[in-house]
């Protein structure tokens, strides 16, 4: 085949990804239902999805544990002056309220930062349930399943955008110097970035989830 | 001829899609490469001057870089609340406070409040006086503003420039780092602020000290955890405060003392000096001059900390703390005294 049908085939075989990439995504609230359906699916996805949301809270902040009773005397709840829509960094937003239920937890609520963390976790949490629902299905049909559950790790990892400078410091003042170039002017994409990937990762479940029923 | 071996040609309508799908992806791809060059500007180390050569107020200005908050992402504190020193609970013995007696009346700023503000806009009587913190510098200064501008009052750009805090002032938004004191950009650029300088020290001795003092409260308009430091602890002697490294780019650097050894970094007309905050610790007092104008550096045993005076008149120099390479990035030609 000469050099110009090469072009044109690979052309075409991408013009078939972008169809099948457009048809994909509607398959996934169907998929969802019948996944979420089973009780044990569901309740994996929210217990991931809950885990996903208190790491999330916890990592920018929001929760603080101590084992030290630091909270001690200090009033249950105290009232922020600042707006809901009040931005500290890139996604992250002041708390309107904290509250203090134990000398050794404080909640700082901000419907923002939840509302943000709980879309994460929802997406973590559906990529979960389907990854298992697919590995059981691919179980009884003796193919490999288990990719999906992992693809979905390093996704939400990005979704920790308020909490580079965080992080860079459990790293070490060190290394950090060398990454915060690089991390820094990026924070502003870290979270949509996430919303992508994860989203990417739960079409590409679903369509194998499919593909695998249907071949059973 | 299509025979059962030869491949399916694609239609023309499958053709085009991908031709487009591939041509967006470059335009996307192309764009945000070109979003970033524009937005990343000049790298620091490009920007900065090179070896031993004091950087420019415009080298400066092309070293500024995101700290990750937006601007007044960390708030500062516009309306401060102050109570008595035995109206406080949150306060620990060997907590780090920056103490100040300003027209007879001595307050104290907890760090563990201004960790998370750096910036107070004070008032003593009808004189403005903004009390800054940067934490990653380990400096405070106060600033009552320039000679024409006496009532400046400042905000947080969410800027760094070799690894210091940015202000803005609310007048003009020209920018200020905080070891300078000098605006960098703006219609003010060039311009210098007349300096306060805090004393450093511990809660315990301060209010030992000072035992009518007020005291910044945490009551700021803002909800924050103040039992903790995000970045370390001075009581624990752990964190970013001792580590070696910075997490931000600093140029020049120079390994005359650690990096984050404290100094008492000195101005005096064109000219500075560091001193080793230990050095004034084991000697008592330290006698130098700086500019043509002799200062001295006394050990303070009631505040456990160092001040500087001028020699002539006993007023307090223009001198503050300082991480050793904060001190050495914005003065590179600074005299050391070892």
């Amino acid at each position: 085949m000469s050099s110009a049908g090469l072009i044109v085939r690979a052309l075409g075989r991408v013009g078939d990804a972008v169809d099948a990439s457009v048809r994909a995504p509607a398959q996934v609230p169907r998929t969802l239902r019948t996944v979420l359906a089973h009780r044990a699916y569901r309740g994996l996805a929210l217990l991931v999805g809950s885990a996903v949301l208190v790491l999330y809270l916890t990592a920018n902040g929001d929760l603080a544990f101590s084992v030290s009773d630091r909270w001690s005397g200090t009033p249950f709840a105290q009232l922020a002056e600042s707006g809901p829509f009040d931005t500290r960094a890139p996604y992250l937003f002041e708390p309107l309220l904290v509250l203090h239920p134990g000398a050794h937890i404080a909640v700082f609520l901000s419907p923002m930062n939840i509302l943000l963390g709980a879309v994460v976790a929802g997406l973590v949490g559906c990529n979960i349930a389907v990854a298992a629902y697919t590995a059981k299905h691919a179980v009884a049909c003796r193919r490999p399943g288990y990719s999906g559950i992992l693809a979905a790790a390093p996704a939400f990892l990005l979704g920790f955008a308020c909490c580079v400078p965080t992080f860079l410091l459990a790293i070490g003042s060190g290394v950090a110097a060398t990454l915060t170039p690089v991390l820094v002017p990026l924070r502003p994409i870290f979270y949509p970035l996430t919303l992508v990937l994860l989203g990417a990762v739960l079409v590409w479940t679903v369509r194998r989830s499919r593909a695998m029923t249907s071949a059973m | 001829m299509v025979t059962e071996n030869s491949p399916r040609q694609p239609g023309r309508r499958q053709v085009l899609k991908g031709a487009a799908a591939l041509g967006g992806l470059a335009a996307v791809g192309g764009g945000g490469a070109l979003a970033w060059q524009l937005r990343s500007g000049d790298s620091p180390a490009d920007g900065a001057a090179a070896g031993a050569q004091e950087s420019t107020l415009d080298e400066l200005a092309n070293a500024v870089v995101s700290g990750g908050p937006g601007k007044d992402g960390i708030p500062p504190i516009d309306d401060p609340q102050f109570a008595g020193a035995g109206d406080v609970d949150f306060l620990q013995d060997d907590d780090i406070v920056f103490g100040l007696v300003y027209s007879g009346e001595a307050r104290v700023y907890p760090q563990p409040v201004l960790v998370w503000h750096e910036i107070v806009n004070d008032t003593f009587g009808d004189d403005r006086l903004a009390v800054t913190y940067c934490p990653l510098t380990g400096t405070t200064v106060g600033f009552t503003g320039t000679d024409e501008r006496p009532d400046m009052t400042f905000g947080t750009t969410g800027n760094l420039v070799n690894s210091n805090l940015l202000m803005y002032d609310r007048d003009t938004d020209s920018d200020w780092p905080q070891v300078l004191g000098t605006a960098i950009s703006g219609s003010l650029k060039g311009r210098q602020l007349r300096t306060v300088p805090l004393v450093w020290t511990t809660w315990r001795a301060w209010r030992a000290e000072h035992p009518d003092t007020r005291v910044l409260t945490t009551d700021t308009g803002a909800l924050r955890d103040y039992h903790r430091d995000p970045y370390g602890s001075y009581r624990e002697q752990s964190g970013y405060y001792v580590d070696e490294g910075t997490i931000f780019p600093v140029e020049p650097t120079d390994d005359t003392f650690g990096s984050k050894e404290v100094v008492l970094g000195i101005r005096g007309g064109d000219s500075q000096l560091a001193i080793p905050k230990e050095r004034v610790r084991e000697e008592g007092t330290v006698d130098a001059e700086v500019g043509g104008v002799g200062v001295r550096a006394e050990w303070d045993e009631d505040l456990e900390t160092a001040r500087v005076s001028r020699a002539d008149s006993g007023e307090p120099a223009d001198f503050m703390d300082a991480m050793w390479f904060s001190w050495f990035s914005f003065y590179p030609d600074t005299e050391v005294r070892r």
